[in-house]
């Protein structure tokens, strides 16, 4: 069983001056199948069931504060899970999880990654469009592939 | 005392101004005349000693050293002192000068400062009541 | 903690020289202001460091802290460090043009030259005495102007030469708290030394610790040709909070788990 890192590089100046993470947050994975969207918030990672995945952030501006707040899958159901913990610039909370076995192949599951840049009104800001994949099995591929 | 150039510089928390939208709490001031009578030094009421004659010089910097801060514009009763910009020769970066045309005596005549921070469209300004000013030195 | 803390230290010069000391003349600040640092804007800074513990006890994260110093009368910091060299050759440049722009002018006379030649302004230099090196500086006014060479100097009429920071001692230090540095960097701004600090986080505590500070005072005495900087040691205290959380994971708020997706409610 491995691990897959997705790492988020914000630039937290640029977010909190147009209040906005687009074109502001780069998402990146190092899984052994590369994702779609690699650098952007649509950002799509293939796992496989067992696997561990970690969350983690940087700043771009390394002397600004940023963190994960949260990351919410929905369920079918409309419902989601936000987790025990909020992560915030001061309290530590690490992001990771293994692939439950019970997801269906090649669904994307679509998570909230929310971030949290410094304290007030305008500190949080989110993106709904990352997701994890199983790869489907392979005598379902396209001939164009994945 | 002779006319004099006098240095304001504001320092402000960039990161903290964008997040909470108001310039509460994140800005500075101090002045090279403390030893002519300022007071307040170091919080975001600085109150300068001034006379006629001397020259301000407010400068800015940001916190963060990634971070982008300019002054756009200062607001002060031109009656007491006329502002001006420059630009530091062969740069972009500003500074503001103010030729004082009357001496404030005891009275404070406070004034606003306007800012560009971070990639941020609009300008932000102090927030009142309690601004920093000039004043008439102690003598 | 992946952000680093900058903090920034203003010092009044001229009133540290009157002082003798930085008592009263420094004012502090950091960008954890937000997080919890108290004395921001004084000489009291306390600065709040949050770190982390992993479940087994061991330490999880680490503080870097970056310091910057400058004097109010200094030109900005934003500047760059050698801006009063650009300027000197900003002014070169504009003379050896004129002097160009004479070749080739019909009826240019030996005294048209002598005139320009005459004219031209050289800038004030001054010598900086630090470390047993002795460093010629072009000396700039307070709008980053070269002041004219032979104009009476004082300390007030000249854009000062920035504080330096020449060492980071202290309880802090000694005890392994806080592990500081010199590092080299192709910034200019900084003429390209700054000091950084890593910071353990494995002791709850307020720790202080002492920074060693040069400052410039100006002096133009009848004997030396030049003004020169005299570079006058000072100290200041500053503290860091530091404060411990054991980290937790977001999902589960203990370990790791399975990740909460695909759930049918």
């Amino acid at each position: 069983m491995g691990t897959i890192n997705i790492v988020s590089a914000v630039d937290v100046i640029a977010a909190l001056s147009n209040r906005s993470l687009e074109g502001n947050l780069l998402m990146m994975d190092d899984g052994p199948l590369p994702g779609e969207n690699q650098g952007t918030p649509h950002l799509t990672t293939y796992c496989w069931p067992g696997w561990q995945i970690n969350w983690t952030i940087l700043q771009v501006d390394l002397q600004t504060p940023a963190e994960i707040r949260s990351i919410r899958f929905t369920s079918p159901g409309g419902d989601s899970w936000a987790g025990w913990f909020a992560g915030d610039a001061i309290s530590p909370v690490v992001w990771s999880g293994i692939v439950p076995p019970w997801l269906i192949p090649g669904h994307h599951y679509q998570y909230e990654i929310e971030i949290v840049m410094a304290r007030g009104s305008n500190s949080v800001l989110s993106v709904q469009t990352p997701s994890l994949v199983v790869p489907p099995p392979r005598n379902l591929l396209t001939p164009q592939g994945m | 005392m002779s006319a004099n150039q006098l240095r304001i510089l504001i320092v402000v928390d960039v990161v903290g101004a964008l997040a909470t939208e108001t310039l509460d709490g994140a800005v500075w001031l101090m002045d090279s005349n403390k030893t002519g009578g300022s007071t307040n030094e170091g919080t975001g009421q600085l109150t300068t000693a001034v006379g006629r004659g001397d020259q301000l010089i407010w400068t800015t910097m940001s916190l963060e050293c990634e971070a982008f801060a300019a002054i756009e514009a200062i607001e002060i009763d031109h009656n007491y002192c006329e502002v001006t910009r420059g630009v530091y020769e062969g740069t972009d970066i500003r500074y503001w000068l103010g030729k004082i045309k009357k001496d404030p005596g005891k009275s404070l005549v406070p004034y606003n400062v306007l800012f560009k921070l971070g990639s941020r469209a609009g300008t932000m300004s102090l927030s009142g009541p309690d601004l920093p000013a000039i004043t008439g030195r102690a003598e | 903690m992946t952000q680093q803390r900058g903090i920034v230290i203003v010092i009044d010069v001229e009133a540290a020289l009157q002082a003798g000391s930085l008592e009263g003349c420094t004012y502090f600040f950091d960008n954890a202001g937000p997080f919890g640092t108290t004395g921001l804007g004084t000489d009291k800074l306390v600065s709040a460091i949050h770190g982390s513990y992993w479940l087994d006890g061991s330490q999880a994260s680490e503080q870097v802290l970056n310091f910057a110093v400058t004097g109010i009368t200094s030109l900005p910091v934003t500047l760059p460090r050698d801006y009063e060299r650009h300027q000197a050759r900003q002014r070169e440049r504009e003379t050896l043009a004129k002097i160009r722009a004479l070749i080739g002018e019909a009826g240019v006379t030996n005294a048209d030259i002598r005139k320009l030649l005459t004219g031209i302004e050289m800038p004030q230099l001054s010598a900086i005495r630090s470390f047993g090196h002795h460093l010629k500086h072009v000396l700039l006014d307070n709008l980053g102007q070269p002041v004219p060479a032979g104009a009476k100097v004082d300390q007030s009429s000249v854009a000062q030469l920035p504080p330096t920071i020449t060492d980071i001692t202290g309880e802090a230090v000694e005890k392994g708290i806080i592990y500081p540095a010199q590092y080299g960097s192709p910034d200019l701004v900084n003429g390209g030394w700054y000091w950084s600090a890593t910071v353990a986080t494995h002791s709850p505590k307020v720790w202080s610790y002492t920074l060693h500070i040069v400052v410039y005072r100006l002096v133009q005495d009848a004997a030396s040709q030049l003004p020169s900087w005299e570079p006058v040691p000072m100290t200041c205290d500053a503290w860091l909070n530091i404060s411990s959380k054991p980290v937790r994971n977001g999902f589960t708020g203990g370990g790791t788990g399975i990740l909460p997706i695909g759930l049918p409610y």
